[in-house]
């Protein structure tokens, strides 16, 4: 062809995968007892789009699958195949199959699966078996011939008359129209051409033998017929298979086989003799060059299509009992798939250009033609290691690259931003071309254009990465029904907010804590059906998905209707895990009752199940929404369900900070971490246990950190005690740290350290101010961790001792009353 | 006079690379600055820029080599001070002090440094042949960045190796901060 197509395969992959996403949400939309038409046609258009990509791009395996898949969503979009409960499950493991098998061929590796045959036999049992019910219940009965409805395969011969052209007939059209009916599986050509001096350009010397599965009668086949009649010789006949068993069966002889005296023609004709071989494929791919043939040895494997009345496994394993231990043997029952896959263009499978395959009677004399069943040239199923090997494992995986999917708008809006800040610059530069003092209005104003297009642009630009949530919601439909249904939970999930935006790379970090989450919901939250209902709630339970914007943040919730978190068993295990002690357990809030499971290693499955509990704690989704700057909160009642709030930033390229001195130094804390501000007045201030100093806010304590002692840098004076305190919030402890002095508020840009620096503790990035000097922005989680384990423990003992008093308090007050 | 001589290097790096087959055979070039009196050298290759010294940002408890970041359009770079890298004395910075700019190739995409060096000298075509490896001084010195030791005009020059300089790992360990301001706050 000249093109190398393989420059569009990400293309194709990309797309595929997205028509994936299409059919699976379709697909979970699909509501059996009620099809709307629009939904099926969104599946079938996906599943053809996919189908028609991969043959394009030789993918014959995803080709080959799709096909059958789209065959039975065509019956279904047609109002021919009803769809029930089993079928949508199976659609969605098709999906499935071909996510896995795009993985696979993206790597460069054959895409067949043990999945995608499992699926491809259950398409094939669903073409034939479970559409004869339908048909019959569908179809009116006196219309209708028994013969006509009892298959779905048809045979059909074609001879046209030789003048048939002269007609003005087009057999080709018919064909077509045949192809409308159904899909024709197979179509022999039969040429009978005369000598070239005697050939007519308009006379027809083609007849065709046709296999069409179709759900139609013969009326509908005589039908396309119709204009033909008279000029052709027709033969429509259905094809009835159904009371034969078939087998596969795959025979590879070792290549001493025949020094053994066991010819392989003479199994085969013992074969014929107990039923009726439909197709042969010999493997070649074995077959050394001409010189190294040795006569007495066998290079050859076949896979042969069986089919018989009566035969055993016993039966056939007995033709081949002599030779068993000498070869590579496997038989398989195709009962329950009548047929396989059939006739696809096999351009580009190595292995099966090699495979030949040829008709039985060639094979053997003994061989009878076969009636009433058309043999149905079988693609292999089985492996041929020697072939297809080398191919697949030659080709490099091929290197993922991200894009983004950008709408036309958005990019529509930047290029208007960038028109006018060229109209802006262009106007600029006049100006400065004869510039007087007269014109300085001028130049101010188009100072101030420019400066409200850069801000624009940056608007735009960012807005590129921005994505709406439903790029990481879309998946929990799928997940939540296949988990609920694996847990024998009932589960209704609820989403609202699909469209707030979010940056990409964001999205990409929340997605994995935001499925563990959703999962613990569905395993630890939502109870049994059985439970429910004892607890007087609704058999389903809803969990609901959210998703909003707040003063800058985006705002994620992952709320359930179920039992609720378990105190006393969070608690105990805490107790049990060593992360707090016997003490302080009892006086510990419900909302620190509830953190601990936020501790690294902390479970409260008892038992490991199927879906969490696997040791990937919370401690890791509270670990990856911190990386994001985000914050993670958890609130529950017993019984009446838990709410779990993801707070994020929009984006990590930019945040919005407040400035800071300390000494001659500029720092920047996100502005989402920040409490309060206040002055550190004296009189609040209180050592603990001789080195830690807390200050008392409101009824609070919280730690103080000095930064200029954290990072060892000067501060303005060595006593802190009347300078200003921030507090900020950092995993739900309030932190005081003392500053010099705040200055502005302003975004900032992000820019990394790691790039050619390393990691720098308490430093979660730099950027860059108006004046092009560089400022860090703080880590407040690292700097709390730097500035010490002690002022953690001196914290917890304040707790303790706070929580005491109360304790005392009550106690005295109970002895009171 | 140090301006005057960083122009000069400017000019060669310019010669460099209009004829980048020059330094391609077995004849590297080296960009050698000064000091304190010794003659250093880096390929040249790796030299991205030369600049005055600017103020650069602190970091928290850097090491006293790590003089900060600078934003160098854009980019954030850190600098490092060769004479304390070195454990010579420090010179006081002056608007004329010289900053080269390096940037590397590694496994993790280009990495880019800043060096404070007391002036820039020449430009040398050296062969790999003629260089030294540098002898072992015990523990007086740290001979890590040193790639080797070459003779010019009866001059040493001292190659050094980029890659050492860039993935500089000597930094404290933050945690023993750590351990020591806890231990502080409980007395």
């Amino acid at each position: 062809m000249g093109i190398d197509l393989s420059q569009f395969h990400q293309v194709f992959f990309e797309e595929s995968i997205e028509g994936l996403d299409v059919m699976e949400s379709a697909l979970m939309e699909l509501d059996p007892s009620n099809i709307d038409s629009e939904t099926i046609n969104a599946i079938f258009r996906a599943a053809h789009s996919i189908k028609g990509g991969s043959a394009t791009f030789g993918f014959t395996s995803i080709s080959e699958f799709t096909h059958d898949l789209e065959t039975i969503l065509d019956q279904v979009r047609s109002g021919n195949r009803e769809v029930k409960g089993e079928d949508i499950n199976l659609y969605l493991q098709s999906v499935d199959c071909m996510r896995e098998m795009l993985a696979l061929l993206q790597a460069g590796e054959d895409g067949n699966t043990e999945l995608s045959a499992q699926l491809k036999s259950q398409f094939t049992k669903m073409l034939n078996g479970e559409s004869l019910d339908i048909e019959e219940e569908n179809q009116e009965p006196a219309a209708v011939q028994p013969t006509d409805t009892a298959s779905t395969l048809w045979h059909i011969t074609f001879n046209p008359a030789p003048d048939l052209f002269r007609t003005g007939n087009d057999p080709f059209r018919i064909i077509r129209e045949l192809d409308d009916l159904g899909e024709i599986k197979e179509s022999n050509c039969q040429i009978d051409l005369p000598d070239l001096t005697s050939m007519e350009p308009d006379v027809c010397y083609m007849s065709w033998a046709l296999v069409l599965e179709a759900n139609c009668t013969t009326d509908d086949i005589n039908d396309v017929f119709e204009w033909v009649e008279d000029d052709a010789e027709i033969h429509i006949e259905p094809v009835n298979n159904t009371d034969k068993t078939r087998w596969k069966i795959a025979f590879g002889p070792d290549k001493e086989i025949l020094r053994t005296g066991n010819e392989p023609v003479r199994l085969f004709s013992a074969l014929e003799e107990i039923g009726e071989i439909e197709s042969v494929q010999v493997d070649l791919s074995k077959l050394p060059s001409l010189v190294d043939i040795e006569p007495e040895q066998c290079f050859l494997s076949w896979v042969i299509h069986f089919s018989s009345d009566d035969a055993t496994e016993e039966l056939i394993e007995e033709v081949f009992e002599w030779v068993v231990d000498e070869s590579d043997f496997k038989i398989s029952k195709l009962s329950e798939q009548a047929k396989e896959e059939t006739s696809e263009p096999q351009a580009t499978d190595l292995s099966a250009t090699q495979a030949d395959t040829v008709k039985p009677a060639s094979l053997s004399n003994v061989a009878k033609p076969p009636s009433n069943v058309h043999p149905i040239p079988v693609k292999s199923q089985a492996p041929q290691p020697a072939a297809s090997t080398p191919s697949s494992s030659s080709k490099k995986p091929a290197g993922e690259t991200s894009s983004i999917r950008v709408g036309i708008d958005k990019v529509d809006n930047l290029i208007n931003m960038v028109g006018e800040l060229v109209i802006t610059q262009s106007m600029l530069g006049q100006l400065g071309n004869d510039f007087d003092l007269n014109k300085l209005p001028q130049l101010l104003e188009g100072l101030s254009q420019l400066e409200q297009n850069t801000r624009e642009l940056q608007e735009s630009v960012m807005q590129i990465r921005m994505l709406p949530i439903s790029f990481a919601f879309s998946r929990f439909p799928r997940m939540v029904r296949d988990l609920g249904q694996s847990l024998g939970k009932s589960v209704n999930l609820q989403m609202f907010g699909e469209q707030t935006e979010l940056d990409k790379t964001v999205m990409e970090k929340i997605g994995d804590p935001l499925v563990h989450l959703v999962r613990n919901a569905v395993d630890h939250g939502i109870e049994s059906p059985q439970e429910r209902l004892a607890k007087g709630k609704s058999e389903t339970g809803t969990i609901t998905l959210d998703a909003y914007h707040q003063s800058g943040n985006v705002v994620i919730e992952i709320i359930d209707d179920g039992k609720g978190l378990d105190r006393d068993k969070i608690i105990s295990k805490a107790i049990e895990k060593g992360i707090i002690s016997d003490n302080e357990a009892e006086y510990l809030s419900n909302e620190q009752a509830y953190d601990l499971i936020f501790q690294p290693g902390f479970s409260t499955a008892t038992v490991v199940s199927d879906v969490s509990g696997r040791g990937v704690g919370m401690d890791v989704v509270k670990k990856n929404i911190q990386s994001l700057n985000g914050v993670v909160e958890l609130t529950s009642e017993p019984n009446k369900g838990s709410k779990i709030t993801i707070r994020l930033p929009l984006t990590l390229a930019i945040l919005d900070g407040q400035l800071i001195r300390v000494g001659k130094n500029t720092y920047i804390f996100p502005l989402v971490s920040i409490v309060e501000s206040l002055q550190c007045r004296k009189e609040f201030i209180s050592k603990v246990a001789g080195g830690c100093n807390v200050f008392r806010l409101r009824d609070d304590y919280v730690p103080i950190i000095e930064l200029s002692k954290t990072f060892s840098v000067k501060a303005d004076s060595e006593d802190f005690e009347e300078s200003l305190m921030v507090v900020v919030e950092s995993d739900g402890e309030k932190v005081g740290i003392v500053v010099d002095e705040l200055l502005a508020q302003q975004q900032v840009v992000i820019k990394s350290l790691e790039q050619n620096y390393r990691r720098v503790d308490g430093i979660s990035g730099a950027t860059i101010l108006g004046d092009g000097t560089v400022a860090l922005i703080l880590d407040i989680p690292g700097i709390v961790k730097l500035a010490g384990d002690a002022y953690r423990k001196a914290q917890q003992y304040t707790n303790s001792m706070i929580a005491q008093n109360n304790a005392m308090l009550t106690g005295s007050g109970r002895a009171l009353g | 006079m140090q301006t005057q001589q960083s122009v000069s290097v400017e000019s060669a790096v310019m010669q460099v690379g209009e004829t980048p087959e020059a330094g391609k055979s077995t004849n590297n070039q080296y960009l050698t600055f000064i000091m304190a009196n010794e003659e250093y050298g880096v390929d040249i290759l790796c030299v991205q820029e030369i600049r005055g010294w600017e103020s650069a940002t602190p970091l928290p408890n850097a090491p006293p080599h790590i003089k900060g970041v600078i934003n160098l359009r854009g980019t954030i770079v850190p600098i490092i001070d060769l004479r304390q890298c070195f454990g010579l004395n420090g010179i006081e910075y002056t608007p004329v002090t010289v900053v080269i700019v390096l940037k590397v190739q590694t496994s993790d995409g280009s990495r880019t440094m800043g060096i404070v060096v007391d002036a820039v000298s020449d430009v040398y075509s050296l062969s790999e042949n003629d260089m030294r490896s540098a002898p072992d001084l015990g523990n007086a010195v740290n001979t890590d960045f040193i790639r080797g030791l070459v003779n010019v005009d009866e001059k040493m020059v001292i190659l050094l190796d980029i890659d050492k300089l860039l993935t500089l790992d000597d930094i404290p360990n933050l945690s023993s901060i750590a351990d020591k301001l806890s231990a502080e706050s409980i007395n």
